[in-house]
C-alpha cells in the first residue's frame, strides 16, 4: 500500500481528524460547502480550508427538524453534524449560492443561530453569479472582495494561495491524464482521492501525490466507465464497478478530476483573477454549459465503454438533461446505464443494476 | 359537530375581475396568436412592469401553469414530460407551461399551445429554473434571459415595515444595483427584438399608479385583519388581488383595487360574515391550491373555519408599495429582487408570517408543502416552529399547486379537522 493509499484510508476513517489536529494546535479552520467556494481565500487568511464531509449512513434527526424534504442528503447530513456539535471546532462555513441546498441552508443556520437554536461555526456565503454575463461578473468580484474581508485574508498572500491551489489543479491533470490512459489507477483510489483530498493540510496531500502519480498501474483490461450526474456520498458505486471487473476512469460530478478548472496563474489583480475564475466555472447546477456535449465528449476522452448515469431523488438539475443525454449517447454508440430517482446511499438495487451494467460491457482484448 | 352554513355573498368585485380577466385572456390570445405581437413569457417574480411599461403583451408562467391546470391539463401533459424521458420528481409548478410545449398537441392545448416568444424571463432562485426555461427557449426557439437571484447577507426582521421608504437599506444597495443593469440589458433585447421602446417617465408613472393600487389592497388588508368575523373569503381576496396584480398600475386594475376597498368597507361596516358560525381563523401558507380551491368553502361550511389569510392580498403592501426617490428602476429592482426569498427564506418569511399571525388573530395555519418542490417546500419547518412558539397551531399539508394526482379533498379536510380538534381549535 502507497503512503498516499494509507493517508487517504486514515482520512476516509475520520476525515475531519486533519483539520481537529490544526484547530488543537491553534489554527484557524475554514469549512467548506458546494463546489464554488474560492479555497484560495482561506489559505490567505491562514486558515486550513476543509470540505465538508457528508455520511450516507447516519441518521439525521436534528437536522430533519429544520430541513423539508427536498433538501440534499449531502446538506442533511452536514447540518445534522453542525447542529450536534461536531463542527463547533471550525471558525466559519463557507456556503455557495451556487448550489441551491447550500444557499438556503446559509439561511437556516444564520436563523437558527440568531434564535440560539444553534451554535457552531460563522454561517458564511460566497455570492458566485454565474450567468455568463458582464454585470454577473461584476457581482463576483464584489462578492469576492466580501468574502476576503469576512475571512481576513491577506491579500498580500493570495499570489502564494493560488499557487497552492494551482499546483493541486496541475496534479489532478497529471491523474486525470493517467486514467485516461490504458493504464488508470482503481476507480475507488480515485474517487476516496478526489473525495477526501481537501480534509488534508495542502501541502500533505499535494507531497503525497506527486509521489503516487510517479508510480504505475498495471494495464487494465476490463471495461472502462464514466460515471455521470450526482456526486455519489463515498467509493460504493466505483467497488460495484470494480466487482463487476470494470473500472471508472473519469466523473462528471463536483469530484471530478476537472472539477478545480483550469490554472489561474499570476495576476496584477488576483480576486479578479479569482472571481473571473469561479465565474467561469463550468462544473456545478447553476453552470452555463452544454452539459450533454461535454458528457459525450468526456465519454469520447476517457475511451469509455459505458456511462453510468446517476441521479438521485433529489437532483433536480440533471433530471432536465436525461433525454437528451440518451439520444446523444445513443447517437455515438456508447452503452448507458440511466438511473434516476435513486436514494443516495445506494441501497435501492442500484449497486447490482451497475454490476450487471458493467458485466455485460465488452472486454477489451 | 356542528356545520354552520349560511347562503354565501360573492363580492360583486369578484365577479368584475373574473369577468374582465375573461375579456383580458381573450385580448391576450388575439393579440399574441391572431396579431401575432412580440410577447414575452416570464416568471412571476420578474419586473413585469418593464414588459407593461413597453406595451409587450406578457404570459406570466405560474398564471399560464394554474390556467392549464384550471381546465384539467396538468395530468396529461406531465405524463407526456415522462413519456419524452424526463424523470417524474421535478418541480411542477414551474414546469408545466414546459409539459404544455414539448407535449406539441395543439389539440389540447389553450390557444393551440403558445407561439414563440421574443424572450423567455425568469430569475434563478432555484437549481432547476435555469435547465427548465433553457429547454423551453432551445424548444421554442427563442432567447431566454435569467436574472441573477444573489444571496441577501443583510437581514432586516422586520423588512416589512422598512421597505416602502427603506428599500435601499433593506435589499442592499449591490443587489438593487445588479438587478437594475439586468433591467437595462433585457430593455435593450426587447427593444431589438420588437418595435416596442422603453420610457422611463412612462415607468414612473406606471410605479405610482402602482402605489395608488396596492395602496387599496394594503388598506383593505388591515381592515380585514382587524374585523371579527371574517368579512371576506380566501377566494375573494385572491381574485381581487391577484388579477389586478398581473395588470398592476393598469387604470383598470387601480380602479378595481379602489372599488374592491370600497365594498371591503362596506362588508365591514355591515359586520358581514363570510362564515356565519365562525370558530376558528386559518391561515393558509403557500401559494394557492389552484386545482381545487373548493377545500377552503368546505372547511368554512363545515367547521366553521375560516381562512382568514393568504399571502397574496397582506404582501400587496410591504412588497409592492414603493417611494421612488427618483430612481423608479432602483425602486423597481428592490420590489423584485427579493420577490421569492421573503416568502420562502427565514428570517423574512418566518418573521412576517408571525407578524401577520398576530395582526389578524390566527388560531391556526395550513402550510402548503409541495411534493418534489425545494422552492415551495423552502422555509416551512422554521416558520411552523416559529408559529407554534408564537401559540399558532400548524398543519403541513402535502399537496401540488397544479398537480392534482393523488389529491382527495375528503380526506384532507378530515385531516384538518382532526387537527384543530387535537389543537383544541374545534
Amino acid at each position: 500500500m502507497s503512503a498516499l493509499a494509507r493517508l487517504m484510508a486514515a482520512t476516509s476513517a475520520d476525515p475531519l481528524q486533519h483539520a481537529h489536529r490544526h484547530a488543537r494546535s491553534g489554527g484557524r479552520v475554514i469549512g467548506m460547502v458546494g463546489a464554488e467556494v474560492p479555497v484560495e481565500l482561506a489559505l490567505a487568511a491562514g486558515a486550513m480550508p476543509v470540505v465538508l464531509p457528508a455520511f450516507a449512513g447516519e441518521s439525521t434527526p436534528e437536522a430533519d427538524r429544520y430541513l423539508e424534504p427536498t433538501f440534499t442528503p449531502q446538506l442533511r447530513s452536514i447540518t445534522g453534524q453542525w447542529l450536534s456539535g461536531r463542527l463547533d471546532f471550525m471558525q466559519a462555513v463557507i456556503f455557495s449560492r451556487a448550489d441551491d441546498s447550500a444557499q438556503r441552508c446559509y439561511y437556516y443556520l444564520c436563523e437558527l443561530r440568531r434564535r440560539g437554536l444553534a451554535a457552531g461555526p460563522v454561517p458564511l456565503i460566497f455570492d458566485v453569479a454565474k450567468i455568463p454575463r458582464a454585470t454577473s461578473l461584476a457581482h463576483t468580484q464584489a462578492a469576492t472582495v466580501a468574502l476576503a474581508e469576512d475571512l481576513s485574508s491577506d491579500v498580500t498572500r493570495l499570489h502564494a494561495a493560488i499557487a497552492t491551489r494551482d499546483q493541486r489543479r496541475s496534479l489532478l491533470t497529471r491523474l486525470d491524464l493517467l486514467r485516461r490512459s490504458d493504464r488508470p489507477p482503481p476507480g475507488p483510489d480515485c474517487a476516496r482521492l478526489l473525495r477526501l483530498a481537501d480534509a488534508v493540510p495542502a501541502e500533505q496531500l499535494d507531497g503525497e501525490l506527486a509521489v503516487w502519480l510517479r508510480d504505475e498501474c498495471p494495464q487494465h483490461r476490463g471495461p472502462r466507465v464514466l460515471l455521470a450526474g450526482t456526486t455519489p456520498p463515498d467509493e460504493r458505486l466505483h467497488e460495484a464497478v470494480e466487482r463487476a471487473g470494470g473500472r471508472i476512469v473519469g466523473e462528471i460530478d463536483d469530484e471530478g478530476t476537472d472539477r478545480l478548472g483550469p490554472a489561474i496563474g499570476e495576476s496584477s489583480d488576483p480576486i479578479a483573477a479569482l472571481a473571473c475564475h469561479y465565474h467561469c466555472l463550468r462544473y456545478g447546477p447553476r453552470a452555463f454549459c452544454d452539459r450533454v456535449s461535454r458528457l459525450v465528449s468526456r465519454a469520447v476522452e476517457c475511451a469509455a465503454d459505458g456511462v453510468i448515469s446517476w441521479l438521485i431523488e433529489e437532483d433536480e438539475t440533471s433530471a432536465w438533461h436525461v433525454p437528451r443525454t440518451v439520444a446523444a449517447l445513443a447517437a455515438a454508440r456508447i452503452p448507458l446505464l440511466s438511473l434516476t430517482r435513486r436514494r443516495w446511499d445506494g441501497q435501492d438495487g442500484a449497486l447490482d443494476d451497475i454490476a450487471a451494467f458493467t458485466q455485460e460491457l465488452p472486454k477489451r482484448s | 359537530m356542528s356545520e354552520p352554513s349560511q347562503p354565501r355573498r360573492e363580492l360583486a368585485c369578484s365577479r368584475e375581475a373574473t369577468g374582465y380577466q375573461r375579456e383580458f385572456v381573450g385580448e391576450l390570445r388575439r393579440r399574441v396568436i391572431e396579431d401575432g405581437e412580440p410577447f414575452v413569457i416570464a416568471q412571476a417574480d420578474t419586473p413585469h412592469e418593464i414588459f407593461h411599461a413597453m406595451d409587450i403583451p406578457l404570459i406570466t408562467n405560474q398564471w399560464w401553469a394554474a390556467y392549464l391546470a384550471a381546465k384539467r391539463l396538468s395530468g396529461p401533459y406531465f405524463e407526456a414530460l415522462e413519456r419524452q424521458g424526463y424523470p417524474g420528481n421535478s418541480c411542477r409548478y414551474c414546469t408545466l407551461g414546459l409539459a404544455c410545449t414539448l407535449a406539441a398537441d395543439p389539440a389540447t392545448a389553450p390557444w393551440g399551445g403558445l407561439p414563440r416568444p421574443i424572450a423567455l424571463v425568469a430569475r434563478l432562485t432555484c437549481d432547476c429554473i435555469q435547465h427548465v426555461f433553457t429547454l423551453w427557449a432551445q424548444t421554442l426557439g427563442t432567447d431566454f434571459f435569467p436574472l441573477e437571484a444573489p444571496a441577501w447577507r443583510h437581514k432586516d426582521q422586520e423588512w416589512f415595515a422598512h421597505s416602502f421608504d427603506q428599500w435601499l437599506e433593506v435589499y442592499e444597495p449591490g443587489r438593487i444595483e445588479l438587478l437594475v443593469q439586468e433591467m437595462r440589458s433585457l430593455i435593450a433585447l426587447l427593444e431589438s427584438k420588437s418595435d416596442r421602446r422603453f420610457d422611463e417617465a412612462r415607468l414612473t408613472t406606471l410605479m405610482e399608479r402602482i402605489n395608488e393600487q396596492e395602496g387599496y389592497i394594503a388598506e383593505a388588508t388591515r381592515l380585514i385583519g382587524a374585523a371579527r368575523p371574517c368579512p371576506v373569503a380566501i377566494t375573494d381576496q385572491m381574485t381581487n388581488t391577484m388579477i389586478p396584480q398581473w395588470h398592476r398600475g393598469s387604470d383598470w386594475a387601480v380602479a378595481h383595487a379602489r372599488r374592491f376597498r370600497d365594498e371591503v368597507v362596506e362588508r365591514v361596516s355591515a359586520g358581514h360574515a363570510v362564515c356565519a358560525g365562525e370558530r376558528v381563523r386559518l391561515m393558509w401558507i403557500g401559494a394557492g391550491l389552484w386545482h381545487d380551491t373548493g377545500l377552503y368553502r368546505a372547511l368554512e361550511e363545515r367547521y366553521g373555519a375560516v381562512f382568514v389569510w393568504s399571502m397574496y392580498m397582506p404582501f400587496a403592501g410591504p412588497q409592492y408599495m414603493r417611494e421612488l426617490q427618483g430612481r423608479p428602476l432602483h425602486a423597481l429592482a428592490s420590489r423584485i429582487c427579493s420577490m421569492n426569498e421573503v416568502l420562502h427564506l427565514p428570517p423574512w418569511m418566518n418573521a412576517w408570517m408571525v407578524s401577520e399571525a398576530r395582526r389578524c388573530g390566527i388560531d391556526a395555519a395550513l402550510i402548503l408543502m409541495p411534493p418534489g418542490n425545494r422552492l415551495s417546500q423552502s422555509g416551512v419547518y422554521l416558520t411552523a416552529r416559529a408559529l407554534e412558539s408564537a401559540g399558532v397551531p400548524t398543519l403541513t399539508v402535502s399537496a401540488d399547486m397544479v398537480a392534482s394526482a393523488g389529491w382527495d379533498r375528503e380526506r384532507l379536510v378530515a385531516h384538518v379537522a382532526e387537527f384543530l380538534a387535537h389543537a383544541k381549535r374545534l
